[in-house]
């Protein structure tokens, strides 16, 4: 226990309190009493001046909403193919799905440059962030559909065929049978793919193009690029708060009461 | 009000496919308690999931009350939704999101029949009395112990005033003790509302004393239908009699049948003439099978006269269950089990005379 504490506390703790102390710095320097009472807010008025900010805040919110939520509800869809179904392909499926899990970020972003540069004249994504979001999707899809198939697992086939036979129709048992069963791990899969999302940079490095379409991600890289560091300190440590709250957040009302054992042991 | 007309279905599974029913023709009367019995595997439950509705059987008819709700023929399958029936599940299906009275409520208020929202309330509550769980009104689902979540999936099923009401093994998951108390519980239940039941279990004590009319399963067909007493009693073959009970079989050839002599046919064994009750039609040098249950078996006193059907033999194994002594006697290469009262007198090794009543033994077809 002390030392998973400890652990922790190196890991996670630290490198926060670091981030933390740099972002209110006006350069890097080590801790001392001059560094100590030339703390200022400068980063942070940067940020509200400095224009890319608030587009990449911008991009990066509905990159994000919109990869979690269509990965969610597509990793739904194909579990419940494989799970439920008695298609015939629904081994194949399940493989698709998991697929991406074994391809590394950088060579699924070159794939996928390559695929929308070639499509171009159909499928004009490249160097949007609806680039990002198919991207993102496609490899996210493989841990949402892993989540997808254990909660299913779970749910016991009888709990709506009870529902069915008590005289609910399909869609009323999905909405009051199914939906509320799998709600914690709808927002499991939508709370780690935001987390994901925001954190991982690599592919979207691959497929950005331009000033307009780039999210904080990749703008972090590029202050870092060019010398800002405490600036990105700010950003960082904007960012590791606002996603502290968002995970509280939806621990605290979707998770609360569902430590229960659902259907049959 | 349940009539089912050569029933089969077949499914893929893992191992191939199966043909789970094969032919099953049944006919449950009004108000009747009427069991699937047999072994897992036999097709009691894919049955009783056709009448459901949540099966696809391949061919035959399915009428509920007046009402057809699946023909082959004339491609019609009511949905289950649409079907007028109750139904139990073996793992209770209690819906673990909701308190006990939503997952009695929920049915009234989303399902077929459109109920007022006072209405409701009356119902739910007049169901949860029924099983005793009025108390626990508020309780989340998932804090029932196995026996109240049991009772909930009754009261849920009550509810809705089914036709007829469909249970699916609901006691197997029940301790010993609970289970006896819970059978008697709800063939009272459903006897006093008068609802026609189809029940489906593997255990032959729950068949036997809950049941109006039993049949029978093995392997997707009706074997035996009757009442308990007449497939206790004269069970039609080997699985049957096995099945429900234990038996002692004794194969021979009948050797002569009931005549002018003797009230019953003889059947020549290994053990000698045993005198017994023949199938109709027997002929003699048919191959038939002698069955005598052991609570029928007696033990004599060495002194008796020579008299129909006593044999010698000396004790193998003596076991005290209780109630009653478990006891195994060899009679030249057969072993006869007996049941005997608790106080009888009898020990291992000991040479005894044992009768098998005539009037007890019954030949089946061989």
């Amino acid at each position: 226990m002390s030392i998973v504490s400890v652990y922790l506390f190196l890991a996670v703790v630290v490198p926060f309190i670091v981030f933390l102390y740099v972002s209110f710095l006006p350069f890097l320097q080590i801790p001392s009493v001059s560094a100590l009472s030339s703390l200022t807010l400068k980063n942070y008025r940067l940020l509200v001046t400095y224009s890319e900010v608030g587009s990449a805040l911008k991009n990066t919110i509905i990159m994000v909403a919109v990869t979690a939520t269509v990965t969610t509800f597509l990793s739904f869809f194909i579990s419940m193919v494989v799970i439920r179904s008695r298609f015939r392909g629904r081994r194949l499926l399940d493989q698709l799905a998991f697929l991406p899990h074994a391809i590394p970020g950088i060579v699924t972003g070159l794939a996928f440059v390559w695929v929308f540069i070639k499509l171009d004249f159909v499928l004009p994504v490249y160097g949007t962030i609806w680039a990002m979001v198919i991207g993102f999707t496609t490899s996210f899809i493989a841990y949402g559909t892993r989540a997808m198939n254990a909660a299913l697992l779970q749910i016991h086939k009888e709990l709506e065929e009870a529902a069915h036979v008590s005289g609910l129709v399909a869609w009323r048992t999905t909405r009051r049978i199914l939906f509320p069963l799998m709600l914690p791990t709808f927002a499991g899969v939508w709370i780690w793919v935001v987390l994901h999302a925001v954190r991982v940079a690599g592919m979207p490095l691959m497929l950005y193009e331009g000033s307009k379409n780039q999210v904080l991600a990749v703008l972090i890289w590029n202050m870092w690029d060019e010398g800002y560091i405490p600036a990105v300190a700010a950003i960082g440590t904007l960012l590791m708060i606002s996603l502290l709250f968002l995970t509280l957040l939806i621990r605290a009302t979707v998770f609360r009461s569902h430590r229960i054992e659902i259907g049959m042991r | 009000m349940i009539r089912i007309e050569n029933l089969h279905m077949r499914y893929r599974s893992e191992a191939g496919e199966v043909h789970a029913v094969r032919g099953i023709n049944l006919d449950v009367a009004k108000g009747q308690f009427y069991t699937l019995l047999g072994p897992s595997g036999c097709g009691k439950t894919t049955t009783l999931r056709c009448v459901a509705g949540l099966e696809q059987p391949d061919s035959g008819e399915i009428w509920i009350g007046d009402e057809m709700v699946y023909s082959s023929a004339q491609r019609l399958r009511v949905p289950s939704h649409r079907r007028d029936v109750g139904m139990v599940f073996q793992s209770y299906a209690i819906w673990p999101h909701l308190d006990v009275f939503e997952n009695v409520a929920l049915p009234l208020r989303e399902g077929r029949k459109k109920y007022s929202a006072d209405r409701i309330g009356e119902r739910v509550r007049w169901a949860l009395r029924l099983v005793k769980l009025e108390e626990l009104q508020n309780r989340p689902a998932p804090f029932l112990s196995g026996g109240q979540q049991q009772r909930l999936a009754l009261a849920r099923a009550l509810a809705l005033e089914p036709a007829v009401l469909l249970l699916d093994e609901p006691l197997s998951n029940l301790d010993a003790k609970l289970r006896e108390e819970t059978r008697l519980e709800i063939s009272d239940l459903v006897r006093q509302l008068g609802i026609t039941t189809l029940y489906v279990t593997h255990d032959q004590t729950e068949a036997l004393v809950m049941s109006d009319r039993v049949a029978v399963l093995s392997e997707g067909r009706v074997v035996q239908e009757g009442t308990p007493k007449e497939i206790y009693q004269s069970p039609r073959d080997r699985f049957v009699a096995n099945f429900i009970g234990t038996a002692n079989f004794l194969e021979g050839e009948v050797a002569a049948v009931a005549g002018q002599k003797s009230e019953f046919g003889q059947v020549k064994t290994e053990t000698g003439i045993i005198y017994c009750q023949l199938p109709n039609g027997a002929a003699p040098g048919d191959a038939v099978i002698v069955l005598v249950r052991p609570e029928d078996v007696v033990l004599c006193a060495e002194s008796v006269a020579p008299e129909e059907n006593v044999l010698p033999g000396r004790v193998e194994i003596v076991a005290f269950v209780g109630d009653c002594l478990d006891c195994q006697v060899k009679v030249e290469s057969h072993s006869i089990r007996l049941k005997l009262h608790p106080q009888a007198e009898i020990a291992k090794g000991q040479m005894v005379w044992i009768q098998l009543p005539p009037h007890r033994c019954q030949a089946i077809q061989g």
